[in-house]
């Protein structure tokens, strides 16, 4: 029914602004990227055409093999704990629960403040000597799980992912929420005559049904870690030692501290790359069963 | 709707009250330093001030040009917003409820924004703006904010559109109604709570935006929000609690915004059903 | 709603292009009667308009003088317009960069001395302003210019002098453990930080998130301390290596101090600001910054007097001047390369305006060093004074303003992983020694 010669110039016309905007806005300079990245180029002096020297040279950087493995350490800590936890608060809040509106902005909060401010705070929490978490720990006894939560290589990447988790879960929280206000109220009530409540109903009914969403925060999560930059660059910048690079903040230091733009360049033509197959391999799974 | 046990509520409140408790830190943190003398904080951080420093607001306002730099926010941040959602969302539309020769390849091609490494974009960008002569304008933040938003615009608007039976449209075919026509009456109004969803997010992207507008405008009489923010610290020296008086006031706008919105995320769905 | 609100925007669009149009209209129409009666001088009432970056956004004392110099200026220059494009600092040199990269600087520029200056050196991007040099050869210090003096072409003048290496001290800790002056020798300092320790002091605050604080703060003077002030010149120079002995033992006081846990334990996830505070709240004994920080640790602080000043004490047959200070003449004028000659001989005109006597003065007034000979006053505040006298026994250079850019952000690193217990002060020096001058 919709094959019409009409419908296909509607389509044109409906699509044509966006592509011409997007692809000379957004996919232009990727490619500018891939051009520069096979040179050695300070962004002043004249290129040096090298081919793919600079994907040699990355290669064999264990610093960057590093900031790939951190890199994937965030997507994991995305996946398994921003996800649940925003469709855990968007299922508590989707109900009729006094005080709902409150929970739902407070819950957004973390999403819309200020990197200055989530940087101080979660300073104050990871401080060693006068922090909010060493002090919870030594009340109640647990003096021997204190850490230098930032600054011990061991345990870095693991307390950023939980300022991450923090930072991002109110996000998937009212995608959620707008997902399931799609589910219609007779599927909800049919269901329940069946005898389905509660985590049964969830798990058998509800996520079933949101599921094309459930696909859409799983890689919208992991297109995320793979550009994450502002909220480790301002807790350890990418320190101490690298021990918590991951690969923008690489690409950033290469291309704009040490200027060398070409190499650069290159790192960013690799995360394009990395994150691309990972989300292409998601996709991949979650509509298989389509 | 069955009861819930009252063991149920009693462990959702406690789960909503400490995660509330998190997150309004923060904030809470941000508005008492706000009214700190510099060497107060300095000296404490956590305790209240003696005095409230009311005329913080006045100085930061000052300080980060506001009078000039919330206009242009504003105004940058809703061009750029109604022009992505109003375009993404028709992209998504037809990538979605339709079947044409490259349909698949264009998906990808959008999708492809959403994992472009926003920095390495930076310099191509400027040179591009530089050769298009539109530097230092409106437009050249204006066409980046949107061109980096409409993939995760049409990517979430096309995973709801497709979630929607696919007999949706027939009545409207029947009537004989135009493609736009069934976009515009039949599509968008159940689209709705995705729509304020996306709206929400490139609100908060447009408004926080720092680095495009850093290199891409020179002009004062331009110059966004962000910007303003950031001139309250020096390399070894730092004005703390007039930018978080500066982040109090750059915060409000959002939270009024999305205070707003929230109504349609969650009553998109009552609201539709009448109209559909 | 939506619709109303559409007309409304590109209604008031339309309107906007229309006026640009209008005005540049008018605009060309001027200039075209102006073009006939042109003869070289502007006195004819047209305005030239110079553009200006400069890193003086944050509400400092010195940034007031500088934005109320080009006030100054405007006033007394009616046809001379500067359209100012202020950037906060921390992001500055990043604006400049991308900026050169498309050879796109603003008309005035703010700039840095050594490898920060290389990347506008080798775009040929900076005006060298050699024939104008009589407005400034007796006022400026020699040794001030000279960094901003690349292969006899004098590209900007610098107007501030700051010193990165000035240690401040709380002095009740240090009288608590038995000093009531700062040690003088690195003997004597590691023996107080001993005694810090066992009296459950932190002794130095350290906030080197960013960095730069170990390689510009710390090194710059213990390097000189133990190698000589000139030793960073020869590295470049090829003539000796970061590897020699006496540089390797420089860097082994950090992994030095960090053995002795010297430094407070979030050193690395904490920033400058973050360190200062720790002083001033007394969590910490000492504090190593720059000379601009003195305005929050005592100048405006009502407990100020508490701190005391001094320098990287004298090291055990060290080769360098043991009284020396780092400092770096900062925030140089430049004017762009390639302007035409109307707005140069504008530009000209601004420099020699801006740049002058009564500039420096103005900055000395406010407790700004600067690099120029000027009478203080008397009035000045005891702590500039100070500060000062401290500072005045000759300057050696700052690791990064000698160093390039490449090697001396591998050196952060590396210095950083010292204080976390990797590497060794010989590695450190190996690894940044492969990329000088690259």
């Amino acid at each position: 029914m919709h094959t019409l010669k009409k419908t296909r110039l509607a389509i044109f016309v409906g699509l044509l602004p966006s592509l011409i905007i997007y692809v000379g806005v957004a996919i232009l300079p990727i490619i500018l990227s891939l051009y520069y990245s096979l040179f050695n180029w300070d962004g002043i002096s004249a290129k040096v055409f090298i081919g793919l020297d600079n994907f040699g040279d990355i290669f064999q950087d264990d610093i960057f093999w590093l900031s790939v493995k951190n890199n994937v350490i965030i997507m994991l800590t995305g996946l398994i704990g921003q996800l649940p936890l925003g469709l855990l608060l968007a299922l508590l809040l989707n109900r009729s629960l006094k005080g709902n509106g409150f929970f739902r902005t407070v819950g957004f909060i973390p999403v819309v403040i200020s990197s200055v401010m989530v940087s101080l705070i979660w300073g104050m929490i990871y401080n060693t000597e006068y922090g909010f978490l060493n002090s919870v720990l030594g009340v109640i006894g647990l003096e021997g799980w204190q850490r230098n939560w930032l600054g011990d290589p061991d345990w870095s990447m693991l307390s950023i992912s939980l300022a991450y988790i923090w930072q991002n879960c109110g996000l998937y929280m009212i995608i959620f929420l707008a997902a399931l206000q799609n589910i219609s109220s007779e599927v909800n009530e049919a269901a329940e005559l069946d005898g389905a409540t509660g985590l049964r109903k969830v798990i058998l009914i509800t996520i079933p049904m949101i599921r094309a969403t459930i696909l859409v925060t799983v890689i919208y999560s992991i297109s995320n870690s793979f550009r994450v930059f502002d909220l480790i660059q301002i807790l350890t910048g990418g320190g101490p030692a690298h021990q918590t690079e991951v690969m923008t903040i690489y690409m950033y230091n290469n291309a704009f501290l040490s200027r060398q733009f070409g190499y650069g360049s290159a790192v960013s033509i690799l995360i394009l790359l990395f994150s691309l197959i990972v989300v292409v391999i998601a996709n991949r799974v979650g509509r298989e069963k389509d | 709707m069955t009861k819930k046990s009252p063991l149920y509520y009693i462990f959702a409140y406690l789960f909503l009250g400490v995660f509330a408790l998190f997150n309004i830190i923060p904030i809470f943190y941000m508005i008492v330093g706000s009214f700190k003398t510099e060497q107060e904080y300095a000296a404490s951080p956590f305790a209240l001030p003696e005095v409230l420093q009311f005329s913080n607001y006045s100085k930061a306002w000052e300080v980060a040009n506001m009078d000039v730099y919330f206009f242009n926010s504003l105004l940058i941040t809703f061009i750029s917003l109604i022009v992505t959602v109003m375009l993404g969302a028709l992209a998504a539309f037809f990538l979605s409820r339709f079947e044409f020769k490259l349909r698949g390849a264009l998906y990808g091609l959008f999708l492809l924004g959403m994992l472009i490494p926003i920095h390495a974009t930076l310099i191509p960008i400027f040179m591009i703006m530089k050769n298009l002569s539109l530097l230092d304008t409106y437009l050249s933040l204006i066409l980046p904010y949107t061109a980096f938003h409409l993939s995760l615009t049409i990517f979430i608007l096309e995973g709801f559109m497709r979630s929607f039976p696919r007999d949706l449209e027939e009545s409207g075919v029947m009537d004989g109604a135009g493609i736009y026509r069934i976009f515009w009456s039949i599509i968008l109004p159940i689209t709705r709570p995705a729509i304020a969803t996306v709206v929400i997010l490139n609100f908060i992207y447009n408004w926080n935006e720092y680095l495009f507008a850093l290199v891409l405008i020179s002009s004062e009489s331009l110059k966004t929000l962000p910007l303003g923010i950031a001139n309250f610290v020096g390399i070894e020296t730092a004005s703390l609690t007039l930018q978080m008086a500066a982040l109090t006031i750059a915060l409000v706008p959002i939270i009024i915004f999305y205070l707003l919105l929230q109504k349609q995320l969650v009553n998109g769905m009552v609201a539709g059903a009448v109209k559909g | 709603m939506k619709r109303s609100n559409w007309m409304r925007i590109s209604l008031s669009l339309v309107l906007a292009a229309v006026m640009v149009v209008v005005a540049a209209c008018g605009n060309s129409k001027e200039n075209g009667n102006e073009g006939s009666s042109n003869n070289g001088k502007s006195a004819s009432g047209e305005t030239i308009t110079l553009t200006m970056m400069h890193p003086w956004t944050s509400p400092n004392v010195d940034n007031e003088v500088y934005k109320a110099r080009i006030a100054a200026f405007e006033e007394q220059f009616p046809n001379i317009k500067i359209e100012q494009d202020g950037v906060a600092a921390a992001q500055y040199k990043t604006k400049l960069f991308t900026l050169a990269t498309a050879n796109n600087l603003a008309d005035i520029n703010v700039a840095w001395p050594g490898a920060d200056l290389d990347p506008l050196v080798k775009g040929d991007l900076l005006m060298p302003l050699n024939d104008h040099m009589d407005s400034w050869n007796d006022l400026v210090r020699e040794d001030a210019l000279a960094g901003y003096n690349v292969d006899g072409n004098q590209l900007a003048i610098p107007t501030k002098r700051n010193f990165v290496d000035i240690i401040y001290y709380n002095k009740e800790y240090l009288a608590q453990v038995g000093y009531n002056e700062f040690p003088a020798t690195y003997e004597e300092f590691i023996e107080m930080i001993k005694k810090l320790k066992e009296a459950g002091i932190t002794p130095i605050s350290l906030g080197n998130k960013e960095k730069w604080p170990l390689q510009s703060s710390y090194m710059s003077i213990i390097g000189q301390r133990f190698a000589g002030e000139d030793f960073l010149h020869k590295v470049m120079a090829g003539e000796a290596q970061l590897t020699d002995p006496e540089y390797v033992s420089a860097i082994a006081v950090i992994d030095e101090l960090t053995k002795l846990e010297a430094f407070n334990i979030d050193a690395n996830n904490m920033d400058s600001v973050q360190a200062q505070d720790y002083l001033i709240q007394g969590k910490a004994a000492m504090h190593i910054s720059s000379a601009t920080v003195d305005g929050r640790i005592r100048t405006t602080n009502e407990e100020g007097d508490k701190f005391g000043i001094a320098l990287f004490p004298s090291v055990p047959g060290g080769l360098g001047d043991q009284k020396m200070a780092a400092g770096v003449p900062q925030f140089g004028i430049a004017i762009k390369n390639g302007l035409d000659e109307k707005k140069k001989a504008a530009a000209v005109e601004f420099m020699k305006f801006f740049v002058n006597e009564e500039l420096y003065t103005d900055l000395a007034k406010a407790g700004i060093l600067v690099p120029a000979n000027v009478e203080m006053g008397d009035d000045i505040s005891p702590y500039l004074k100070e500060m000062y006298e401290l500072t005045s026994n000759g300057t050696a250079p700052v690791f990064d303003a000698v160093i390039n850019t490449q090697a001396a952000k591998e050196f952060e690193n590396g210095l950083q992983a010292l204080t976390v217990g990797r590497g060794t002060p010989e590695e450190v020096a190996k690894d940044t020694q492969e990329l000088i001058g690259q």
